[in-house]
């Protein structure tokens, strides 16, 4: 095989870029929450498909690390697979679509079911890092009210949830309070895994690219998602098992099997799945629901 | 800074005469008219004068004299440009204390219409919107009496005066004269206070309604209440004054 | 009274923009349960002093003080976090233009909660239930509770503005040409429910405006202002019934007699 005509830095980012990317990584997992601005880098993707989550597992992955990189909790999608394949190239990081063998997860919009462990670090992808965005367009503004911690406008965007719905509708990206102090946006993974988040052993980075921001959670941090006392902060429940491998209690995708409205319920988690399959076989079709026409 | 500064001279402690609720003492008052070539018109020059408790003095004079300017000097309408009005607003709590009217605070003017000095304005000058019960019986809840309280009261006095109940809930604007008269006399004697400053109050009555403010107005020196007074009528003058303040004796004309 | 703390304390204040000032050697004091007029032409310098008063606009000369607790503390010295404080506690700001001072697409219920939720209020039911009772106090239909004033009559969003700026139970609050834009009876209703409120909620208010019947309406006290100066002041019945100085006869003249 001839001879590569572009050679990578580890990494791909050069060493100065990493440095600049590890120093903000310092600073936010020192103030857990709060966003710390960063020279975002150009990566071989446009903006908008995970050049923050890349530039942040290029800072931090070696070649010892090993690789997980999940996208609305599956492995195989088009977009986990390119990314998986580009470390493993340019950082020479194995690579791994299991959870518990995994050192760097890199995520866009899920937590994995299997349980983090100390030393797992988790790498987020986020579109829009401010939580106060959408209620107060101004930068100039929201970076006050976080200093003074003026949170009440954060407050208002429930009341008209509940005022409109009757509850809380937001079931992705639900805001949350870090370590007491930081409104935080925790990217749009669903409100179903914000729980997982509270004093988790594992560490948990947020890269936004487009945004130019750099935050996280530290190990072991209190995150807790914001509610009203008479309207507390309620996870998205699901009723029913996994309908291929059973599992209770996990995220569930809808997937549409039919011209004619058919639908089957599986586990977003694809290794989590594939997982328990393996350990104990399929769903028994007693355990299933019917399938719905 | 504020721009305009009326010459008022310092004294030696100016005092309130034994039993008198007013007392005007050699007040001056000149109209400067900017628009028409800084014009002065000099109105007034040393006018004194007392109101006892318990007794109505007259303005008199003829159309133009100036009772008008000294009722609002008093009330504190108009600026006084020289000499003293001196009000007892005294109490249980701070006997002895005297306001000088001609050089107060805009609040403590505010404090002496609240509780010490009462008006019947010619005209009634109302806000937009509130009923004629409730301005009526402003004063008391002004004074901290219980809006409802305060409304029953009103609502007798109304009465009183011939205002059918229909019209209470009416703002009274759209009343006749006559009949905002007797509103503004509602309101002004509603809640008692020393001093009553009275500016034509029956100048738009029948004689049924004008012997009833006569009534009003007796009940109310016999409970010690002083008053100044402007009554164009003589039947009502007649009736209730004790003294007369001829204004024309003030009018500054020929030699000082 | 007297031996009291008035609650505002100005002396030979101004504001200047580059080498102009814009209102200046401003001297008075406010006290609890007053309302303060201050009139003037546009140029007259009546909305610097409104800003300057605020602290939206830095203090270049002189001193403003406003008591807190048994003290006088000057306003410029306090730090960015206990102005903002303040303005979430204390002081309110009507503006002219609704859309200043409102969030325009946030429902009616939720602009009322904002400064309640700001300093606290995490019990949804209780939060609603203050707004609807500033709703009917304002005298805004309890049905448009959740409509946004995107979808409100000029007049309407006026009174949310009120009811916005007076839920958390402000001391003082500035408006600025509260009623101007609006339509005459639209303007007396509204003038009659800030005078009722200020009678009720002893608030002390400082209201600029254009409008000398505005003035003599609602204001206790009147500043006349012109190119930047306080030319007259006093009673509000006093300097309109009787002005003293050339400009204040010259404005009191110009009222269109109807």
């Amino acid at each position: 095989m001839p001879e590569p005509r572009i050679v990578y830095n580890e990494g791909y980012l050069d060493e100065q870029t990493k440095r600049v990317i590890r120093r903000a990584l310092l600073k936010a997992i020192a103030v857990p929450g709060f966003q710390v601005p960063f020279a975002s880098r150009e990566v071989p993707m446009p903006r908008g498909w995970g050049t923050g989550g890349v530039q942040v597992t290029a800072a931090v992955i070696g070649q010892s690390d090993t690789l997980k990189v999940i996208d609305q909790g599956a492995d195989d999608t088009t977009n986990a697979v390119s990314i998986r394949q580009f470390f493993e190239k340019v950082a020479g990081s194995r690579p791994t679509t299991r959870t518990d063998l995994a050192t760097v997860i890199q995520t866009r919009h899920r937590i994995p079911e299997t349980p983090l462990v100390e030393g797992q670090i988790m790498v987020y992808q986020v579109p829009i890092p401010e939580p106060l965005r959408f209620l107060e367009p101004r930068e100039t503004e929201t970076r006050r009210l976080h200093a003074l911690e003026e949170y009440g406008l954060m407050y208002v965007k429930l009341y008209e949830d509940i005022s409109r719905y009757g509850h809380i509708a937001k079931t992705y990206d639900y805001p949350v309070l870090v370590g007491g102090r930081y409104v935080m946006a925790p990217s749009p993974i669903p409100s179903f895994d914000n729980p997982k988040l509270h004093q988790s052993p594992a560490m948990h980075l947020f890269g936004a690219g487009r945004e130019k921001r750099i935050y996280a959670v530290p190990a072991y941090t209190d995150v807790e998602s914001l509610g009203f006392e008479d309207f507390p902060f309620e996870p998205q429940r699901f009723e029913t098992p996994c309908e291929v491998c059973g599992a209770e209690g996990v995220y569930l995708d809808e997937i549409v099997m039919d011209d004619r409205g058919a639908v089957m319920y599986a586990c977003s988690d694809t290794d989590h799945c594939e997982r328990r399959v393996a350990e104990r076989g399929p769903a028994r079709p007693a355990e299933n629901k019917e399938v719905r026409a | 800074m504020t721009a305009t500064s009326t010459d008022h001279r310092p004294d030696a402690a100016a005092t309130l005469p034994v039993g008198a609720i007013l007392s005007v003492q050699d007040v001056d008052k000149t109209f400067t008219l900017h628009l028409q070539g800084r014009q002065r018109i000099p109105v007034l020059a040393g006018l004194t004068f007392d109101v006892p408790r318990g007794s109505c003095v007259v303005l008199g004079g003829e159309s133009g004299a100036g009772k008008s300017t000294v009722m609002k000097m008093v009330y504190g309408s108009y600026g006084a440009g020289r000499g003293r009005i001196l009000l007892d607003r005294g109490t249980a709590e701070r006997p002895g204390a005297v306001l000088d009217l001609a050089t107060a605070q805009p609040r403590e003017v505010l404090a002496a219409r609240r509780e010490t000095m009462g008006y019947v304005s010619q005209f009634l000058r109302a806000v937009p919107r509130v009923p004629a019960l409730d301005v009526v019986a402003e004063p008391l809840v002004e004074r901290g009496t219980a809006r409802e309280t305060a409304r029953e009261k009103a609502g007798e006095m109304l009465e009183r005066l011939s205002i059918p109940e229909r019209l209470w809930t009416l703002p009274p604007a759209t009343f006749s004269g006559g009949e905002q008269q007797r509103v503004n006399i509602a309101r002004g004697f509603l809640a008692e206070r020393p001093l009553l400053l009275l500016d034509e109050p029956t100048a738009s009555l029948d004689a049924r309604n004008r012997a009833v403010v006569i009534d009003l107005i007796r009940e109310r020196l016999d409970r010690g209440v002083g008053m100044l007074a402007i009554f164009h009528d003589h039947d009502v003058r007649d009736a209730v004054s004790d003294a007369i303040v001829d204004v024309r004796a003030f009018t500054p004309g020929g030699a000082a | 009274m007297s031996g009291s703390l008035p609650l505002l304390s100005v002396a030979n204040a101004g504001h200047a923009y580059g080498a102009t000032f814009g209102c200046r050697g401003v001297d008075f004091d406010l006290w609890p349960g007053e309302v303060l007029a201050i009139v003037g032409e546009s140029g007259s310098g009546k909305s610097t002093l409104l800003g300057m008063l605020s602290q939206r606009l830095s203090v270049d000369e002189g001193e403003i003080r406003y008591r807190q607790g048994k003290e006088l503390v000057d306003l410029t010295a306090l730090s960015e976090r206990d102005v903002r404080r303040l303005w979430r506690t204390e002081w309110g700001f009507v503006h002219q233009h609704a859309v200043d001072g409102l969030r325009m697409h946030v429902s009616a219920g939720g602009n009322i909660g904002e400064p309640l939720m700001a300093n606290g209020a995490r019990h949804f039911g209780d939060i609603r239930r203050q707004a609807e009772e500033w709703l009917a106090r304002v005298e805004i239909p309890l049905d448009r509770i959740d409509d946004a004033p995107a979808t409100f009559s000029g007049g309407m969003r006026q009174r949310l503005q009120i009811a916005r700026n007076l839920v958390f139970g402000p001391r003082l609050v500035f408006m600025d040409e509260p009623t101007s834009g609006l339509d005459v009876s639209v303007q007396a209703r509204l003038l009659d429910l800030i005078r009722s409120l200020v009678a009720d909620l002893g608030l002390s208010v400082i209201i600029v405006t254009h409008d000398l019947a505005v003035a003599r309406l609602i204001s206790h006290r009147t500043l006349v202002m012109k190119d930047g100066a306080v030319i007259e002041s006093g009673l509000t019945d006093r300097v309109l019934d009787d002005p003293q100085a050339a400009y204040t006869q010259l404005l009191v003249s110009s009222i269109l007699q109807g």
